[in-house]
């Protein structure tokens, strides 16, 4: 037993078999074989590509109904790609003649076909070498699995398995989605990585930035991944292992004892009333909020429609999800497309030019204002959506008054458009901004103005304002939300929208975190939206709070020049209401 | 040829079309013959809207196999577009 430590993501426990994903063993050494083990080595062939294509096969019957058609369209070519003559015979033969083991000689037909796809022009059909590789991969890992007798039979049972890798895209964890992993464990990431997110959006605990420890990990051995700790406990003994079962068992029970209280009003100690709403990204986030007693969503990701798939969802598909999500939850903030960053649709991958920072590139707004067509769409679907509830549009990454401009003259051309056809809608939508570029925090009084409401991004806000790279776990450290500088940001903001008549929410991770509930009543924060599972613990906080008794302390903490003084302060301000507590 | 050209989802039904058949299918283009039968072959074919292709089938069930294709080229793929 031996213990590995990262970043935790999500709270709880999940103990179970490690599922390793292996990177591509395409740079592997060559091995050779004498000539008497050709037949076996054609025989361990012939047994991989048989179960490579079973597990697929197993994979293609799950994906549910509601995924993008394209998940099942990928599956069934990587199914014909495993069960091709033509991949079997030249491997085959690529055995026989250079007297080489099944997987180099899969990796040298790889590479020849590889080199095939790379002269074709249609970008389309060169992005096939990586559903190529990708199936290779497979075959590669199955051997894998086949030399190791003693090992699980994982492939059958992926209930509760961890998903162990170096790092997942965020089309990856979509395509994970629904083999119900116990956790994830990654080598890079952070907390607010889209990895960690999801992983929040599906329950599940991770355990993220590892920085390569990840190969210490076998395929098929037991670990248990601790949330709050941020551990990974390889081959607990018995002892670590009934602790981990009983601090899993409490911490099921203390969520479930707080989910009894989802019908309370999350209100302050001074009477303020406070809305909990929730960040969801896919229409089956709804029966979760639902469950976590959300009031509303306040923030609907719609990039994760546009992940993982060849063609960009058509209006009517966006629709089918906006209105599911707006009937179940009645108010409805939808931001519209955020792709970009470390979000990249697959179908649009480029070969070459890729920017150098995305996160400072087209991206959100500015991508959308370049794509017309298809924002047009996605406003089309989003007001047709607001026929069946209070719908809020809310714009990402605004950085100047001239985009948004630009922007609102579209939605009015949209709406004029949808009147000329008669299309039911609600004229009343509110459009609002995401406050996330430091430009328009700072100037988030001009903002204030020209949009119905404001929502603090504070990823971004805090990876743009401190220079962090979000995905970069070398500088995870300088990640510190109580930076003056972010508290002043925040503060302006909710200053700005006060001062117009303006809502402001706060949507980030900041939002879900316990530690920061009281610190952000202080601030005049009253709208927060976050990730379902959160609501419980939060409403309680804020239940046990006086906002306006928290105030005079957030001040002296902004006004504090020390991060240590700061988290002492933070400390105090979190402490202050436990004798109140006390007596609820 | 449809508006796609031969892509993923055209391709597989393609493939699973000629594997039904005993014989022979082959699809070429000007550069290339491949096995109908293959994914990969015919995805290489990297056949764009409005090239020509030409279809050979050959063994016990050929005919059957030759109007099969056909009518797998002639119904577009099923595509939405």
């Amino acid at each position: 037993m031996f213990y590995l430590h990262g970043a935790g993501v999500g709270a709880g426990i999940a103990i179970g078999p490690a599922y390793v994903i292996q990177q591509s063993v395409v740079g592997a050494a060559v091995r050779r074989v004498d000539s008497e083990q050709i037949d076996d080595e054609i025989q361990r062939l012939d047994r991989a590509l048989l179960n490579t294509s079973k597990s697929l096969e197993k994979t293609r019957g799950e994906v549910p109904e509601s995924a993008p058609k394209e998940i099942a369209a990928f599956l069934d070519a990587h199914i014909l790609m495993v069960n091709d003559p033509m991949l079997r015979d030249a491997t085959v033969e690529i055995i026989r003649e250079n007297c080489f083991c099944a997987e180099s000689a899969l990796t040298m037909h790889r590479n020849q076909l590889a080199e095939i796809f790379e002269e074709m022009e249609d970008d389309y059909l060169r992005s096939k070498k990586d559903d190529v590789d990708q199936v290779i991969q497979q075959i590669h890992h199955q051997m894998l699995l086949q030399d190791d007798a003693d090992g699980p039979d994982m492939d059958n049972n992926l209930d509760g398995a961890i998903l162990v890798a170096h790092d997942l895209t965020p089309a990856d964890t979509v395509q994970f989605m629904k083999m119900r992993m116990g956790a994830f464990v990654t080598n890079l990431g952070s907390p607010i990585s889209h990895v960690a997110i999801l992983a929040n959006s599906l329950k599940i605990p991770a355990v993220v930035g590892l920085h390569g420890a990840v190969r210490h990990i076998a395929h098929g051995t037991t670990i248990a991944v601790d949330a709050g700790t941020g551990s990974v406990i390889v081959d607990p003994d018995q002892e670590t292992l009934d602790e981990l079962i009983a601090r899993r068992a409490e911490h099921e029970r203390r969520h479930d004892e707080l989910l009894a209280f989802k019908d309370q009003e999350p209100i302050t100690l001074d009477r303020e009333r406070i809305a909990l709403l929730a960040n969801v990204e896919l229409r089956e986030d709804v029966e979760h909020a639902l469950h976590c007693g959300a009031m509303g969503v306040g923030l609907y990701r719609t990039e994760y429609l546009f992940m993982n798939r060849v063609h960009l969802p058509a209006e009517e598909e966006q629709f089918q999800d906006y209105a599911h999500v707006v009937k179940s939850l009645k108010q409805v903030t939808i931001r519209t497309l955020d792709l970009g960053a470390d979000k990249q649709v697959d179908g649009g991958r480029k070969q070459g030019k890729v920017a150098i920072n995305p996160a400072l590139g087209l991206r959100a707004v500015r991508f959308c204002l370049r794509s017309v067509g298809t924002f047009r769409s996605q406003l089309r679907a989003i007001y047709r959506a607001s026929a069946f509830g209070e719908v809020q549009c809310m714009i990402p990454m605004l950085s100047n008054l001239d985009e948004l401009k630009q922007v609102l003259s579209i939605i009015d051309e949209v709406k004029r458009q949808l009147d000329s056809e008669n299309v039911v809608y609600d004229p009343s939508v509110k459009v609002g901004g995401m406050i996330e570029v430091p430009a328009a925090a700072i100037t988030a009084d001009q903002f204030a103005q020209e949009l119905d409401f404001l929502s603090i991004g504070t990823n971004d806000l805090i990876q743009y304002t401190l220079a962090i790279d979000r995905v970069d776990d070398e500088v995870n450290y300088l990640y510190d939300p109580l930076h003056s500088s972010i508290l002043r940001l925040v503060k302006n903001v909710i200053d700005a929208g006060n001062k117009h008549g303006k809502p402001v929410s706060l949507c980030g991770e900041m939002a879900s975190d316990v530690i920061y509930t009281r610190l952000l009543l202080g601030l005049g924060l009253r709208i927060f939206s976050m990730d379902p599972g959160a609501i419980p613990e939060i409403k309680q906080v804020v239940r046990t709070s006086d906002a306006g008794k928290a105030a005079p302390l957030v001040d002296r903490i902004m006004a504090c020049s020390d991060s240590a003084v700061r988290e002492g302060l933070l400390q105090t301000l979190n402490e202050q209401g436990a004798s109140a507590a006390a007596h609820t | 040829m449809n508006v796609l050209g031969l892509h993923a989802r055209a391709s597989s039904e393609v493939v699973r079309a000629a594997s039904r058949f005993e014989s022979k299918v082959w699809l070429s283009n000007s550069a290339r013959q491949v096995n109908a039968k293959s994914i990969m072959g015919v995805m290489m074919l990297a056949a764009t809207q409005g090239t020509t292709l030409q279809l050979r089938t050959e063994g016990a069930d050929e005919s059957e196999a030759f109007s099969a294709m056909e009518e797998v080229f002639n119904n577009r793929f099923g595509e939405d577009e």
